[in-house]
């Protein structure tokens, strides 16, 4: 007896013991389901890039600094576009709405508007501070047509207003929400009233006025929103999952018992992260449909037998226990091969997903069986007489590729592993939503205004230190990659020129009270200096962060921060993660496969090599398509590799165990149809991805489905090839 | 007859009376001789505020003590508890006085509670018996008696009242009664003003100084320096420990030094000039708001005009005047370090106590200053700007600007304080202090009198159309080259008047000048 075989029967005795207690087994898993689901409403949410960085890391620190040090936490920006320049009496609708909101919404702790900026003015001996730009609500400005072009000459250019004077924006802070909620520091409710109002405002006041909701907080409303409705999708996926299985497998019966598991997995997965504080995050939203994607095959294995074989049901999970395991086992090494990164969020995500599909095997494998011995009416799932796809496998897989084809594809992706190192990496934090969200329209729309798409945050550790910091600031401003640098001195200075000394203290004495003063320069005496970047191109960004790094003698003087620094340090990672995630995969996967086909009694070096070959095939495919077709890498999509090189071992499992003492062939033609099926089935499902809030989400869905695809031509007719 | 004879007493009492107290006063020894100290004490610079501010924003972040139980009273030091239990039993000013001098000779031994507790107890030595010291000075003028003595009966009696305990009792009676020497005299009284002077400097100003070196060198860091409440209630208070203790932080140690600081400006300036006949200066103020002498005088009230005109009157021609400029201009330069060293304590003890969580149990709590937290930022912000040099400040209320020079004004002090009065004009008097009621024709007063017969009828008395004439007796022009080192920017002697509302329109700024004073 190997290694193999001793394992199978302490499989087989466990599964046994548990068939003699099937009330138990049932009990044991609802009752552990509905104990986790107990705690979902406990589940925290993490959307802002703030959440993503790893706590206790620099950037986590500075992040945190900066909102103590500098009041610019939970910023939304308020655009608003006119089709004509701007006259008095719509921006006094909008001051005084804005004024409104300042007076009596309690959440909000500042306003900066265009309209509350000053300049001081000496008039002899006295000296005061009006507006700068006329006020629109006094009686003589009512009707006035505003340009901008006085605040085009000063230090807040570009920020808010153009001098077109069509276009001008307002910058809204909010409290933390005293006790928190489960989405972080602030309750979205309160964002959601907000917006509601300030949607109802412009409808019904300033129909003709287009807006735009951005910043920090407009992410967050985007991104809460975008959960929501990735639970809807998650619905969406069992609904069309019941669909599919009731076209692959003729019944309602396989779709429902397949919801049932997924639903207890969804459960227990769901309520193992609120209960340990694993909170779910702009990757890990999507986790139940990854996970369903990943791990319902096992199902579909066991329902494409006993759809080939109706009579067969007894010994069904006997037949499946283990060499399910070791698909499950694949997918889980896939998954898990995330957690040996650097990414603490990618770690987790890594880790759920696995931990995912470990339940559903314990689901399928143990509570199921038990569950039909109870309903012994369910036993039987599936109807061949009502199943569409059954012979459309067998005849697709009874087809025989051309060799000169078949050749040049295996060399191909055997080459293709190459490109990994090659791949192209272009995230931003708005990019999670798709090209024709308002968030990311509202972005394109500043760009093209404002010539700025992106802002930073630079911190000088000495705001004394002008002469070094201004060099910073003014090497910044010479970079391509910058539009504008608020210089907090060029503020000073306008503030100051043209006045007698005595009173340029006078005016910064009391211009060190103010609210604006205290986001340039902190009590405890640092410099703050928000950067406005054309573009938010993280390729070019990471090479700014390392040029930033050289200047400031390596954070010792000055440092970048901000939303969209974090996201480019993660994003920096990203080519890291992917890589190492992906050899972690291949050398686990790989080992596994090697592991049972020795102790199958496959261990030939032609098998070995046929299977590793068409079992990295797919994954190598999928890189060079991401390579020639550009699709670019971000946080979401570099965990796609590991994930696939984990779904890609499931079939050679498969085939090798369905041909003990046989040629793999032979289990290439049992297992071949349930192939072909879950290819289909996945593929079909999904296209759920493509309904997603989050771009990412649907670029996955989108990769997920190609993928499998082609992972399951690999795993099929290059395996056929390569054996014979 | 009798009345006449009764006037012409008094009148030869009253000349009699003055002719002995400008003899007494003339034999007074002179303070111009008086010089100011050496510095003894740290002094704060820009230099070494940055890492102490840098420390007090670390300090800030620690947590809060949550409940008075989690106070450890065993963290009292044994010589800290042993002296309070001596202490609370003193029964008598020498017990007093022999705890004092414990704590002085073994201060360098101490633990840091007990150290912290004597820098600041030591300076009383200064203080046994001032009472009965102050008693002929006091005497001189009616009213600066009477005032004092209403305080100091009431005080006592208030001890009576709110501390009945035998220690409370002997430290009472360690300021109050006079005391026998260590060369076995009874202590000397305080008979003049420059003997105040010289008390203050040669007594006050060291212990002062000393007490704000020693609170300097302590380091109280995380260490635990509790205040048991039993050293003022005596050991029959706080039998279950509620709210017995009160954590001691290095911020109230900054908060000590900020007072002790603040005391020595206003003590060295008190130095500084001549206080020759200030109490007579008192009694001459006092009879005009009514108070002291015996000529009742109609009540007419004391005016900017008739308090300047008191005051520049011959007899005070040395009062508040310096006899020695240099050391006068030192007094000041001593002041106004006083002064500044007092802000830079105030700015560590506000940068702490801001930053600082609420914590009921500390000395120092910072939900009790929150609220104010901008009023305390800007006052502070503008008392340190104007501790730098020449700057100007601005009228929250109409704008205008004023240029102030504090340190110059310290640097250059007038010779004569009293140069900085309101001009009095030669004819100011004649300006009638009141105002005639102008009735219309068929008007009548209560008397049936219109004001046609004021004019026509020389038997109407005037008196019964009058009322006061408020804006008599205001002060309208000041010498603008004794304000010139203050305010180096104004135009006229006039705009003493505008730098006044404009200080007072300023956030604290006149807080910091003591201008008000000057009017």
């Amino acid at each position: 007896m190997n290694l193999l075989e001793r394992f199978e029967a302490l499989l087989l005795a466990l599964y046994q013991a548990s068939s003699r207690h099937p009330r138990l087994i049932v009990l044991f898993f609802i009752l552990l389901s509905f104990f986790f689901s107990f705690f979902i409403p406990k589940l925290f949410f993490h959307i802002n890039t703030e959440n993503l960085v790893d706590k206790n890391s620099l950037s986590s620190n500075r992040l945190e600094k900066l909102q103590q040090d500098f009041p610019t936490k939970n910023s939304l920006y308020l655009f608003f576009h006119s089709p004509t320049p701007f006259v008095g009496n719509t921006l006094c609708t909008i001051d005084s709405w804005l004024k409104a909101q300042g007076r009596h919404n309690t959440h909000i702790s500042a306003i900066r508007s265009p309209f509350f900026l000053r300049r001081p003015q000496v008039n002899n001996e006295l000296l005061f501070y009006p507006y700068l730009i006329p006020p629109p609500c006094l009686k003589e400005n009512r009707d006035k047509v505003y340009d901008f072009s006085l605040i085009d000459q000063s230090p807040w250019r570009q920020i808010l207003t153009t001098k077109a004077g069509d276009f001008f924006g307002v910058e809204i802070l909010f409290h933390d929400t005293p006790g928190g909620s489960q989405f972080g520091k602030f309750d979205p409710a309160i964002l959601r009233a907000f917006k509601h109002e300030f949607d109802s405002f412009i409808r019904n006041t300033l129909p003709t006025i287009k807006t735009d909701f951005l910043g920090h907080m407009g992410y967050f409303h985007y991104g809460i929103e975008g959960l929501a409705q990735t639970n809807l999708l998650n619905v969406a996926l069992i609904l069309l999952l019941i669909f599919l299985c009731k076209l692959a497998f003729g019944t309602y019966k396989s779709g429902l018992l397949l919801t049932l598991t997924l639903v207890m997995m969804g459960g227990v997965l769901y309520g193992a992260m609120a209960l340990f504080g694993s909170p779910v995050d702009t990757l890990n939203a999507g986790l139940f449909l990854i996970v369903t994607i990943a791990v319902a095959e096992d199902f579909f294995f066991l329902s494409v037998w006993q759809l080939q074989h109706p009579k067969d049901h007894e010994d069904l999970f006997v037949k499946f226990l283990v060499p399910c395991f070791f698909t499950s086992f694949t997918t889980i090494i896939g998954f898990g091969s995330l957690c040996l990164t650097d990414l603490t969020i990618i770690q987790r995500f890594g880790f759920w997903a696995a931990f995912g599909a470990l339940w559903e095997w314990l689901l399928i494998f143990f509570f199921l069986p038990a569950f039909l011995q109870l309903f012994p009416n369910w036993k039987i799932w599936t109807d061949q007489r009502k199943a569409r796809f059954y012979k459309f496998s067998k005849r697709i897989l009874l087809r025989q590729l051309p060799s000169p084809l078949i050749r040049p594809l295996i060399i191909l992706g055997c080459f293709s592993l190459f490109l990994l190192f090659h791949l192209k990496i272009a995230d931003a934090p708005f990019k999670i939503f798709p090209q024709d969200h308002p968030f990311r329209a509202g972005i394109l729309r500043i760009q093209e205004k404002s010539g700025w798409q992106v802002s930073f945050d630079m911190i000088f550790e000495n705001k004394d230190d002008q002469v070094f910091n201004e060099m910073i600031m003014q090497k910044l401003a010479n970079d391509p990659l910058i539009s504008f640098v608020q210089n907090p001195y060029e503020i000073e200075r306008y503030y100051t020129q043209d006045f007698p000394p005595l009173t340029q203290k006078l005016i910064l004495r009391e211009y060190s009270w103010t609210t604006d003063y205290k986001r340039h320069k902190s009590s405890q005496g640092q410099l703050h200096s928000t950067i406005f970047g054309r573009e938010n191109s993280i390729e070019d960004f990471s090479q700014l962060i390392a040029k930033i790094n050289t200047w400031c003698e390596n954070g010792k003087r000055c440092y970048p921060t901000g939303d969209a620094i974090s996201f480019a340090e993660i994003a920096m990672q990203i080519p890291k993660v992917l890589i190492e995630s992906f050899f972690y995969s291949v050398f686990f996967v790989t080992a596994i496969l090697v592991f049972i086909l020795a102790q199958t009694g496959h261990g030939s070096v032609r098998n070995i090599f046929a299977t590793l070959v068409s079992s990295l095939w797919g994954p190598s495919i999928m890189i060079l398509i991401f390579w020639a077709f550009g699709v670019s890498l971000n946080f979401i999509t570099c965990t796609f590799a590991s994930v696939l090189v984990g779904l890609t071992g499931d079939n050679a499992v498969q085939f090798i165990f369905a041909a003990r003492r046989k040629n793999i062939s032979v289990g290439i033609v049992e297992q071949g149809v349930s192939s072909i099926h879950i290819a289909i089935i996945t593929f079909l499902a999904s296209s759920v991805f493509l309904f997603s809030y989050f771009e990412a989400m649907r670029t996955m869905g989108l990769l997920t489905a190609t993928g499998i695809v082609i992972m399951n031509f690999g795993d099929i007719w290059p395996l056929k090839k390569l054996l014979s | 007859m009798a009345k006449k004879w009764g006037s012409l007493i008094v009148l030869t009492f009253l000349f009699l009376h003055n002719v002995f107290a400008i003899s007494t006063k003339a034999t007074a020894e002179s303070t111009s001789e008086l010089k100011a100290p050496a510095i003894t004490f740290k002094i704060l610079t820009d230099v070494t505020m940055a890492p102490l501010l840098k420390q007090a924003a670390e300090r800030a972040k620690r947590r809060a003590v949550a409940s008075d139980q989690l106070i450890d009273p065993t963290k009292m030091s044994k010589e800290y508890t042993s002296f309070r239990d001596r202490f609370i039993n003193a029964k008598s000013p020498d017990d007093v006085a022999r705890e004092v001098a414990f704590l002085e000779k073994g201060y360098s031994d101490f633990p840091l509670d007990l150290q912290y507790f004597a820098a600041q107890m030591i300076p009383i030595k200064a203080f046994r018996g001032i009472v009965y010291r102050m008693v002929p000075l006091a005497e001189k003028e009616n009213i600066t008696h009477s005032a004092l003595l209403t305080t100091v009966q009431g005080f006592v009696e208030q001890m009576g009242i709110y501390i009945p305990k035998d220690h409370a009792k002997a430290l009472l009676d360690y300021l109050l009664s006079p005391y026998v020497t260590e060369d076995n005299s009874i202590v000397t009284q305080i008979k003049s003003s420059a003997d105040l002077q010289r008390y203050v400097a040669q007594e006050v100003i060291p212990m002062t100084s000393n007490a704000i070196f020693r609170l300097q060198e302590i380091q109280i860091g995380n260490n635990d320096v509790i205040w048991d409440n039993t050293i003022i209630y005596g050991n029959t208070a706080f039998l279950d420990d509620i709210r017995r203790y009160r954590i001691i932080a290095d911020v109230d140690r900054y908060a000590a030094i900020a007072h002790l600081h603040s005391a020595l400006a206003h003590l060295c300036f008190l130095d500084a000039y001549n206080l020759d006949r200030l109490s007579e200066l008192l009694k001459d103020e006092g009879k005009l708001v009514g108070l002291d002498g015996f000529l009742a005088k109609k009540i007419e009230g004391a005016t900017s005009l008739d308090r300047a005109e008191v005051m520049q009157k011959e007899r005070y021609e040395k009062l508040f005047v310096t006899t020695n400029y240099a050391n006068t201009k030192e007094w000041m330069a001593l002041s106004f370090t006083n002064l500044e060293q007092s802000i830079r304590n105030i700015r560590l003890v506000w940068n702490e106590t801001k930053n600082r969580p609420a914590e009921e149990f500390a000395i120092l709590d910072s939900t009790k200053v929150i609220p104010w937290e901008k009023d305390i930022e800007i006052n502070l912000s503008i008392a340190e700007v104007i501790m730098e040099g020449k700057a100007q400040i601005r009228s929250a209320v109409s704008g205008e600007k004023l240029t102030i020079n504090l340190p110059g004004f310290f640097e250059n002090p007038p010779k004569d304080l009293k140069k900085l009065l309101p001009i009095v004009p030669a004819n100011w008097k004649k300006t009638d202090r009141y105002a005639y009621l102008k009735l219309p024709p068929n008007v009548k007063n209560p008397n049936n009198r219109s004001y046609d017969d004021l004019e026509g009828n020389p038997g109407t008395n005037k008196k019964d159309f009058q009322y006061r004439n408020y804006y008599h007796g205001q002060a309208k022009e000041w010498n603008l080259d004794a304000y010139k080192t203050l305010f180096p920017e104004l135009a006229s002697g006039k705009d003493i008047k505008k730098a006044v509302r404009i200080l007072s329109e300023t956030w604290n700024s006149s807080q910091v000048t003591a201008i008000s004073f000057m009017q």
